[in-house]
């Protein structure tokens, strides 16, 4: 028997259809990180009985912070260190003045800590190489992608049928 | 007090103008603008509030004719001691000198926010509004030892700091202190009643030190907490010190 | 017998009238009026693809006035200097530094009403946030603008940037000016970021469903967007955080912006209460304009099934409670320079109210005050376009006398009465205020052909989880909250 990987990609046109097929593939004997559900909405993880997606925004939100921060020291502080120079008779250490920087420049730590390594970093969206999808998947249909072994196919694309959905050929397109 | 950065022996140049004394002559405005190549702007302009002078006579009319008389006062930079001009800049081209207690303006640095006229209470800032212009043969007059500004910068009255230093520099060379009346600016000097005194308040047997103490003296807006180093001496109608 | 064909009778009948009840709610609401996530694709993809002759016209008009009106004469003004302007001692700052505060004012519209409206999940806003958070973007893109073209010296502008340089200078961080820049540029960048997030699955929609020189473009622009678990849920995740931290940095931006005026030692300017005022007044104008776009968008992208009457109903509401709360402050400060205060203060209150610029005080008043609270409380005028757009461009019109009153007004009289002076725009000043208008509504223009208008997958997640039910004989929409 051969023992290959095989990748089967289905469509379904509803929630309750995916979330049943989801069911289905589980008890078959499907782990859960063999599945890949692709949707034109956000979907909370409950709504397909999925397992959560991990992630780390609070470790990373708070180092871009932190990052934002140090540069706003540097700059108020650091630089008055540097070449301090005496206006209106006010303190070169003074913090009034600066924690205005400080706030502006931890936020945008935060923005741009959250933009770069919370969306591109963790999701993976770039570089663009060739990925398993559907164009009618923006049109609200559902996407399931199970990898398997190749002897388990059959009963595989048999639940997925079994819950109305349509197997395609993995099409694997430039996006 | 934080240490006084800079080089050089402390003073505190300050100006006392008397009011009693002044008639109104405008013989400092002249000097000034000859001194410190002050561009003459032309009628126009002036009407429209942007003559270039660095020292102004303010007339005032007092009561109601024919009971009326004509109050003069010279206002200029009051080289405040926490000048408001000062923090609001972002490229520090004004800034307070701790040696000299003088309020600097550098021309170079100035990008031309005009947030420092702004926020001069004495209104004593001055803009180029244009390229300044000395027709033929004006050019000839121009003082060497002051910059010709450029447009859209700032100035304003330095307390004539080329003699300052110029002064400072030759009692240097020569290890002397400076001499009381040694410093003159432009205005002080071609004041016909002496009205104008200048001096170093921090050498206790200077003139203006002693004519700093008068009971007729006040400053400007004082008020405010600027720290003006011009007194301005009014008695009314008590003379003497 | 009969009692029981009676009461049949009589429950058809009312079957059909809550029927009927419905129909009229699905005609109001539209995230109870679900329709094919095809067809609604289409929709916003067909509105970005309607170029009309009129459309490039009027595109090509605004563009030649931005390049004479604004930049033209900008370099004129460079080339010769300030003094083209009429601004003069003591004022020292004119139109310029007022329209760099209208279009800071302007850039709050999207923020709000996107931003706070997700975080309080007013699930109204889902079709309206992309064209509130578009006039963000542009207008700061705009008002950053007018402090160059305020400078003195625009090409030293650098000097302002914390660089290293051989003079071993660095800026002043103690200058309201560097907050500003600080500020606007944080703002800038979170909200320009925050409007692309929630586009990329929109730009993936279009990449799948379009051809052309677009399709190229939102394939670059998706980033391979395939809508996984995990993209979904750090998209989500990253919004919520945005949302939550642009709006203190929006609260921040003009607040500082209020600084420029309340740091300094002017009467009149030096007030702690200028923050709030001028955040309240920043939002009350956004949000104004935003109601005028929406009304503007729709016509011309025939948008009507997304962007329905109870939309701009709402917004209006929002209007008037921010008139309400403008006029507070604005009495609050008012007051306190009518009851103390310094004689500079009262010279400049009467300056205002009988001065030359007069008109001027009493149009803020006309359409900040009466306007809006003579008609926004009805709500057959609040569901009226028409009506609507008129309002709210007097309430622009309004704002913007108000911060020329601010700017301007103010600085004509202080404490040295030798120095008061009457200030008066020039010609190249009016020029560069119109084409910052025209590039406003260039950048506008063009990008509602670019980008695609509703976040469709917004409205069709709304429309999941929303529905019609019967409370007793009412017919109401219920929401079911899933996150």
């Amino acid at each position: 028997m051969a023992t290959g990987k095989a990748t089967v990609f289905a469509l379904l046109d509803e929630i309750d259809q995916a979330a049943g097929a989801v069911e289905a593939l589980r008890k078959a004997g499907v782990p859960d990180d063999r599945i890949e559900i692709m949707s034109g909405i956000p979907l909370e993880h409950e709504v397909l009985g999925r397992p959560e997606v991990p992630e780390r925004m609070s470790i990373i939100t708070p180092v871009g912070a932190i990052i934002g921060f140090i540069t706003a020291i540097l700059f108020t502080f650091g630089t008055v260190a540097l070449y301090s120079i005496r206006v209106g008779g006010q303190g070169y250490f003074t913090l009034p003045p600066k924690l205005i920087i400080m706030y502006e420049l931890t936020m945008l730590g935060i923005i741009l800590s959250t933009f770069f390594a919370g969306t591109f970093w963790q999701s993976g969206l770039l570089p663009f190489r060739r990925k398993l999808y559907d164009p009618s998947i923006s049109d609200g249909r559902i996407g399931i992608v199970v990898s398997v072994s190749e002897d388990q196919r059959a009963q595989v694309e048999d639940i997925l049928r079994q819950w109305g959905a349509d197997i395609k050929d993995g099409e694997w397109r430039p996006l | 007090m934080t240490k006084p950065k800079g080089e050089g022996e402390q003073h505190q140049w300050t100006m006392v103008i008397d009011l009693d004394k002044c008639t109104g002559c405008a013989a400092c405005v002249t000097a000034c603008y000859a001194e410190n190549n002050v561009p003459v702007v032309g009628e126009e302009e002036v009407s429209m509030g942007r003559h270039m002078g660095w020292i102004r006579i303010e007339r005032y009319w007092e009561g109601e004719y024919p009971d009326v008389r004509a109050r003069f006062i010279p206002v200029l930079c009051q080289q405040c001691g926490k000048a408001p001009c000062e923090p609001v800049c972002p490229v520090f081209a004004t800034y307070h000198s701790e040696v000299e207690h003088l309020n600097i303006q550098v021309y170079n640095r100035c990008i031309g926010t005009r947030f420092c006229a702004n926020n001069c209470p004495y209104i004593a800032r001055v803009f180029n509004w244009f390229a300044p212009d000395f027709p033929e043969p004006l050019h000839e007059q121009l003082n060497p030892d002051v910059t010709v500004r450029s447009r859209g910068i700032m100035e304003k009255c330095t307390f004539c700091i080329q003699r300052i230093r110029q002064v400072e520099e030759k009692a240097k060379m020569e290890e002397r202190p400076i001499a009381d009346g040694e410093v003159q600016p432009a205005c002080a000097q071609a004041c016909p009643t002496d009205a104008i005194i200048f001096g170093d308040l921090l050498d206790p047997n200077s003139k203006v030190a002693e004519v700093a103490r008068s009971r007729r003296g006040f400053k400007l807006l004082e008020d405010l907490g600027t720290e003006p180093a011009v007194i301005y001496l009014k008695g009314g109608d008590i003379y003497g010190v | 017998m009969a009692s029981e064909s009676t009461r049949r009778d009589w429950q058809e009948g009312q079957e059909a009238a809550l029927a009927h009840e419905e129909q009229k709610l699905r005609e109001e609401v539209l995230l109870v009026d679900p329709r094919p996530r095809s067809e609604m694709n289409r929709m916003v993809l067909e509105a970005v693809q309607r170029i009309t002759p009129g459309y490039i016209a009027l595109l090509v008009v605004l563009g030649l006035i931005t390049l004479v009106g604004l930049f033209f004469a900008w370099g004129y003004q460079m080339r010769w200097g300030m003094g083209v302007a009429g601004i003069r001692r003591p004022v020292f700052w004119g139109m310029y530094i007022a329209n760099f505060v209208f279009w800071i004012g302007i850039s709050h519209s999207g923020t709000f009403v996107s931003a706070i409206l997700r975080v309080f999940k007013a699930e109204y806003s889902r079709p309206i946030t992309r064209g509130a958070e578009m006039m963000t973007t542009f207008s700061l893109m705009v008002a950053g603008l007018f402090p160059l073209i305020h400078l003195g010296r625009t090409w030293r502008f650098y000097w302002m940037l914390p660089i290293p340089n051989q003079r071993e200078l660095w800026p002043n961080f103690h200058s309201p000016l560097m907050w500003d820049m600080t500020a606007i540029f944080t703002y800038l960048t979170g909200s320009t970021l925050y409007l692309y997030l929630p586009l990329i699955p929109d730009f993936a929609m279009g990449r799948d469903h379009m051809t052309g020189w677009r399709q190229k473009l939102y394939r670059v622009l998706a980033l391979g967007w395939r809508g996984t678990e995990e993209e979904w849920r750090h998209l989500m995740t990253a919004m919520k955080i945005f949302a939550f931290v642009i709006i203190p940095v929006m609260f921040s931006v003009h607040t500082i912006v209020s600084w420029d005026f309340a740091m300094t030692m002017k009467v009149g300017w030096r007030s702690s209460i200028f923050g709030p005022y001028f955040v309240v007044g920043a939002i009350f104008s956004g949000v104004s304009a935003v109601i005028t776009m929406l009304i503007i968008a729709r016509r011309s992208l025939k948008l009507h099934y997304f962007i329905r009457t109870e939309h701009l109903e709402s917004l209006a509401l929002l209007v008037l409670i921010f008139s309400f709360a403008w006029t507070y402050f604005f009495f609050n400060d008012f007051l306190v320079e009518w009851y103390g205060g310094e004689r500079v203060g009262h010279e400049i209150l009467t300056l205002q109210a009988r001065g030359p610029a007069a008109p001027l005080w009493y149009g803020m008043l006309f359409f900040n005050i009466l306007v809006p609270w003579a008609t926004l409380w009805n709500k057959r005028i609040r569901r009226s376009p028409t009506a609507l757009f008129l309002i709210t461009l007097g309430v622009n019109i309004g704002m913007y006398l108000e911060r020329v009153i601010i700017v301007t007004g103010f600085l004509q009289r202080n404490r040295m009465p030798f120095d008061w002076g009457e200030y008066n725009p020039s010609i190249v000043e009016m020029s560069i205020v119109v084409g910052s208008f025209a590039m406003f509504f260039f950048l506008y223009m063009l990008f509602t052909r670019i980008l695609p208008y509703v976040p469709v997958w917004e409205v069709h997640e709304g429309q999941l989880t929303h529905r019609i039910v019967r409370f007793g004989r009412a017919v109401v929409t219920a929401r079911t909250n899933v996150d």
